[in-house]
């Protein structure tokens, strides 16, 4: 018992490093996250641009005014840089599925939801300071067009930090959810279709319901909730950025714990 | 040491491995052989863990393989040579195979050496050829210096200077007393390489011997002997204590008495001989004889050349 347990840490380092050497030792994460940071910043400008072009603070209607989220409209390209994250994390599960590398992974690491936790943490970690990273170069690019018209916001606004800092959380949220996704279905083609699915398609179905099921439901999806987390005014009938913050940690949880049943249970 | 004992794997309908059972000794070479399709991969996997046994059980060193404390230092296999990331090159790929159990990088240029990869470590896998992906897989068995190897077919795409090379590594490392475990579906190779042999043919255990005794107990020996004057020759072969056996095209398949036996009664009795050839039956054959029953798929012979199989 007491080699197991002295054993335990060492094996969770090795586990971790050899998911460290493999997300970094191949070209697909670097181009996701270039990708993701291009769409994110770029997209952001432009949309900022053209929001400041046709926007005129002093005509706006005051319920505009009230709901006026620079943050949220710096941020609007993360919604399609997503996609590049949630590539990267189905990735790193599903490629060695598709090549039969993870029998080697697991022959060397027979625990498998070790493996499946050091992925996870790895491609975690790395896509939270990414994703912080890209959330605060889309929020200040954005931002530029919209000062000069004194439409914008800093990050010292209330708010607008939370916002920002949300943004690159969800990010990494995404990465996990489709590290989970690629561990349970086990082919790169089938995850990402299902993250789509999970992130596009279900709400959009939900967005044209009726009122109040709209929201009612709505608010327990991820990709309302990661909104709800980032806007600076909450939409009437979602969650607080604090509810919503947890509905979002939810769906990685949920995604792994499905893995972690499934993993061990079938044949590698 | 390898045992598996009783080991039985279906998926679905389809039973892969069928109540096998056998021990892989150290010191020495086992072939594990077996038409396509036999069951030595599944039960190679078994072996590693990876899939889970229907019924029966497989260990290595006595524990079952998850049980082991450090799986790399006691078992290194190569199961697919493929199973690499493209994208990686030969280094990284072992470094993150090393990196799980401690293993340093050190360890991983001296194996990159012994394989011969050193020169193109820093490539990405992606360019190599099959014969450098087995090399790059043999390394990757070799990283804890483990005391129990398992290759599956590793001669498969090899060229003949790399194929001698495995020959001489699966040599030398039982002869460093370690236990390694080979398959292939190639006999010719087994004979070159294996001192022990295990056949399997629709995942049940065929024969568990030395090779040696494999070849005595399995081969067949006669002399093909064409006659215009067959059947009288025959009868007086069949006097002096052979076997005599038609074969369809009108030949004799005699056996009991050497060529130059054969040749002086034909010549005593003034008997015309127009075809006089001993036949040994080829390790090959022998197995193609012995799994004839349990191959899946095989192209219909001619009826002579199964005569000579």
């Amino acid at each position: 018992m007491t080699t197991i347990t002295a054993r335990a840490p060492a094996r969770a380092r090795g586990a971790l490093a050899a998911e460290w050497i493999k997300l970094r030792s191949v070209r697909s994460t670097y181009l996701a996250l270039a990708a993701a940071a291009v769409t994110a910043i770029a997209l952001g400008y432009v949309i900022t641009h053209y929001v400041a072009s046709t926007t005129n603070w002093a005509t706006l209607s005051p319920a505009k005014k009230a709901n006026w989220d620079p943050v949220s409209h710096s941020l609007a390209g993360l919604a399609i840089a997503q996609l590049a994250f949630g590539v990267l994390g189905v990735l790193a599960i599903s490629s060695e599925h598709t090549t039969g590398l993870i029998r080697t992974t697991f022959a060397a690491l027979p625990r498998r939801r070790a493996v499946l936790a050091a992925k996870a943490a790895v491609a975690g970690v790395v896509t939270l300071a990414a994703g912080e990273l890209i959330a605060f170069a889309a929020f200040l690019a954005g931002q530029q067009p919209l000062s000069a018209k004194h439409l914008g916001a800093s990050l010292s606004d209330p708010g607008v930090l939370r916002g920002v800092l949300a943004a690159g959380l969800y990010l990494a949220v995404i990465t996990v959810v489709a590290l989970g996704l690629g561990a349970i279905i086990r082919h790169t083609a089938g995850a990402i279709a299902a993250l789509f699915g999970l992130v596009f398609l279900i709400p959009q179905v939900i967005h044209v319901m009726p009122a109040p099921w709209d929201a009612r439901i709505g608010k327990y999806m991820l990709d309302n909730a990661g909104q709800q987390m980032t806007a600076l005014h909450g939409a009437p009938g979602f969650f607080s950025p604090g509810l919503s913050l947890l509905v979002c940690l939810a769906y990685p949880a949920a995604a792994l714990a499905t893995a972690g049943f499934l993993i061990t249970r079938r044949d590698a | 040491m390898i045992e598996v004992h009783e080991l039985t794997k279906r998926y679905g309908a389809a039973v892969a491995v069928d109540g096998l059972s056998f021990t892989v000794h150290p010191g020495r070479v086992t072939g594990f052989l077996g038409p396509n399709g036999a069951g030595k991969s599944t039960t190679m996997r078994v072996v590693l863990g990876l899939d889970a046994p229907t019924s029966g059980r497989a260990s290595v060193n006595g524990r079952p393989y998850q049980r082991l404390r450090r799986p790399l230092y006691e078992v290194g296999a190569l199961l697919d040579a493929g199973a690499v990331h493209g994208g990686r090159t030969a280094r990284s790929h072992l470094l993150s195979i090393a990196a799980s159990d401690g293993i340093g990088r050190g360890r991983v240029d001296e194996v990159l050496g012994l394989v011969g990869l050193d020169s193109v470590a820093g490539r990405r896998v992606r360019g190599f050829s099959l014969g450098m992906k087995q090399r790059l897989g043999i390394a990757a068995a070799l990283l804890g210096d483990p005391g129990v190897l398992m290759f599956d077919e590793p001669v498969n795409g090899l060229d003949p200077e790399g194929v001698h090379w495995i020959r001489g590594l699966l040599k030398s490392l039982a002869g460093q007393g370690r236990t390694v475990f080979v398959s292939s579906h190639l006999m010719s190779e087994m004979a070159l390489t294996a001192d022990h042999l295990i056949v399997i043919g629709r995942g049940q255990l065929i024969a568990d011997a030395p090779i040696a005794e494999f070849v005595r107990r399995s081969s067949r020996h006669d002399v093909l002997v064409r006659s215009p004057a067959g059947g009288q020759l025959a009868v007086l072969l069949a006097q002096r204590g052979a076997a005599v056996t038609a074969e369809t095209d009108g030949g004799l398949a005699v056996t009991g008495l050497d060529a130059p036996a054969i040749g002086d009664l034909a010549s005593a009795h003034h008997i015309t001989v127009h075809e006089l050839s001993p036949r040994h039956a080829s390790l090959e054959e022998a197995f193609m004889e012995l799994t004839r029953d349990s191959v899946d798929y095989h192209a219909d012979l001619p009826a002579h050349a199964r005569k000579a199989a």
